[in-house]
């Protein structure tokens, strides 16, 4: 139920607005939640008195700044957020290699049928191009916050003398000590002793794929030919941390997550990880979680119906509340690293009150902070989007027109639904993936889905609120990077 | 009654997420990584860097 830029819900017996005029999360009682729906029934239902004090409260708050009339309001297209020519960016990706050593059965550039991605191939990144992007990336590194260079492919391990070299360019030229770089790998060939001493180095960091157990791992990460993995990735682990323990702080593991009944078991095996308890090292996994996007992949819908699925989530998510209600609970990672993110962002959301203007949440000017660049030398805004959205390339120049595009063909498209919609701040739509869409808009249904998942972090706040300050006090050792 | 629901301070204004400031996108990907390449460059040290995901379900 909502009216303007407010949402009104109820959860746990309590009834609740969100006022995105200031973005606040509001605890009202069931006669102002009457007057703020418009329900006549219930409101008239309330006394005399009752009715009076809840108007009187409503004007208040009004006064006060919250609340506000929902007035038009024009959807942003930021102009001064593309700048005419080309721009420092902090996190730089290179994809080295269409070459993957695994056919992960979820994987897009694996089955294909996914509309703009590209499948694995045999290409290989330029040598020259490879140079030319580090090189004006590192140019321009003094100049921006945190730059980080990731390199991903395809497998770019595969890639080890394009690794060695952008290695060497960040060691040699980077004018800066601080200067990180990112390999996205699968792991496979961390069995390589030559490649582990490739990545010793102490401004590498190193995320791997892996989905848990060997049992749930090996069911969709497969070699090229359809043997598991998980043996050989965690002999690779195991022999690098042999050699440097301190590789822990530089490990991240990515976990895709295909059905979520598997979710217990892969939370119960990270917990206890066994590279890392076996050399007896304290470090908690750094882990992202992600579900696996089976557009295209319907061989892989999993077989329960979708109140088991729901179920399954739902487990995870009372299991982080119980986690971060109890402060002497062993880090529990798997569910942190689902569940914290988003109430990070929500903490750090921006209060100030809504102007006259909205620039849907989802939106990172495209190729202004980071940028991909494609196998064969094409700037994108990051490697999710596909075919459809370049910006140019390392040989003709980043072009900052091809950047702005899709976000004023969004804010045509939406000009009419986006102002009007109360989880406009915490959206998490991006105008990048539009741009191969016939109108640069979004349909209905990803707004509704997007609407369902921004109320779901609202409940997840109140539940953790309803455990005492204790189940929130972490956030007061975060950031937003 | 209407109150704030607030239960711990704000962040100072420069720790909050401006609207097209980062991108808010479900992926989970590389720029997650980035925020532990950060951590490890001493950049935000002691700090849990805010990272991209979205599972939803509600």
């Amino acid at each position: 139920m909502s009216s303007g830029l407010r949402h009104a819900f109820r959860h746990r017996g309590g009834s609740y607005l969100y006022d995105a005029e200031t973005n606040a999360l509001l605890s009202v009682d069931p006669v102002v939640y009457a007057l703020a729906t418009a329900d006549e029934p219930a409101f008239q239902a309330a006394s005399a008195d009752e009715r009076r004090r809840a108007r009187r409260e409503w004007t208040d708050a009004r006064r006060d700044g919250l609340l506000g009339d929902g007035r038009p309001r024009r959807l942003q297209s930021c102009r001064s957020c593309h700048p005419d020519g080309d721009v420092p960016v902090e996190h730089l990706t290179l994809s080295l290699t269409d070459r993957c050593n695994l056919r992960c059965r979820y994987c897009a550039y694996t089955h294909g049928g996914v509309s703009g991605v590209r499948p694995h191939g045999h290409a290989v990144m330029e040598l020259e191009v490879l140079e030319r992007a580090v090189r004006g990336f590192l140019h321009a590194a003094g100049r921006v916050k945190s730059p980080v260079l990731s390199l991903y492919g395809g497998e770019p391990l595969l890639a080890a003398d394009l690794l060695r070299r952008a290695l060497d360019l960040v060691r040699d030229e980077a004018p800066r000590p601080d200067v990180r770089v990112v390999v996205d790998t699968n792991g496979l060939l961390l069995e390589d002793a030559g490649l582990r001493a490739l990545l010793s180095e102490r401004r590498v960091d190193l995320q791997v794929s892996l989905d848990g157990p060997a049992e749930i791992h090996d069911r969709h990460r497969r070699t090229v030919d359809d043997g598991p993995s998980h043996a050989r990735i965690l002999a690779g682990l195991r022999a690098l941390l042999r050699e440097d323990p301190d590789a822990a702080a530089r490990l991240r593991f990515q976990i895709t997550v295909v059905d979520p009944r598997d979710l217990p078991a892969v939370a119960d095996w990270f917990r206890g990880f066994p590279p890392f308890r076996e050399l007896g090292l304290e470090t908690v996994p750094s882990l992202g979680v992600s579900m696996a996007d089976l557009t295209g992949a319907p061989h892989l819908e999993p077989s329960a119906d979708d109140e088991d699925l729901d179920a399954a989530f739902h487990a995870m998510r009372r299991r982080y509340v119980a986690h971060r209600a109890d402060p002497h609970a062993a880090p529990d990672p798997v569910p942190l690293a689902m569940f914290d993110p988003d109430i990070i962002r929500w903490h750090h959301r921006d209060r100030r009150p809504l102007g006259s203007h909205v620039t849907p949440a989802g939106f990172c000017h495209a190729g202004v902070r980071r940028r991909h660049l494609t196998v064969d030398g094409r700037w994108q805004p990051c490697e999710r989007v596909g075919e459809g959205h370049v910006l140019g390339s390392v040989a003709e120049g980043f072009d900052p027109a091809a950047a702005a595009a899709p976000e004023r063909r969004f804010a045509h498209a939406m000009a009419d639904r986006c102002p009007s919609c109360w989880a406009v701040r915490f959206c998490t739509v991006c105008a990048s993936h539009t741009a191969g869409s016939a109108d640069g808009g979004v349909p209905e249904s990803v707004c509704r889905r997007v609407r369902a998942s921004r109320e779901a972090v609202l409940r997840l706040f109140l539940d953790l609120e309803r455990e005492g300050e204790g189940a929130l006090a972490f956030l007061r050792t975060t950031n937003v990077a | 009654m209407i109150e704030r629901v607030e239960p711990i301070e704000e962040p100072d204004r420069d720790e909050t997420i401006t609207a097209g400031d980062s991108c808010n996108c479900t992926c989970n990907c590389t720029c997650a990584a980035t925020d532990q390449a950060r951590d490890n460059s001493g950049d935000s040290a002691a700090k849990q860097s805010f990272k991209h995901l979205e599972l939803g379900g509600g």
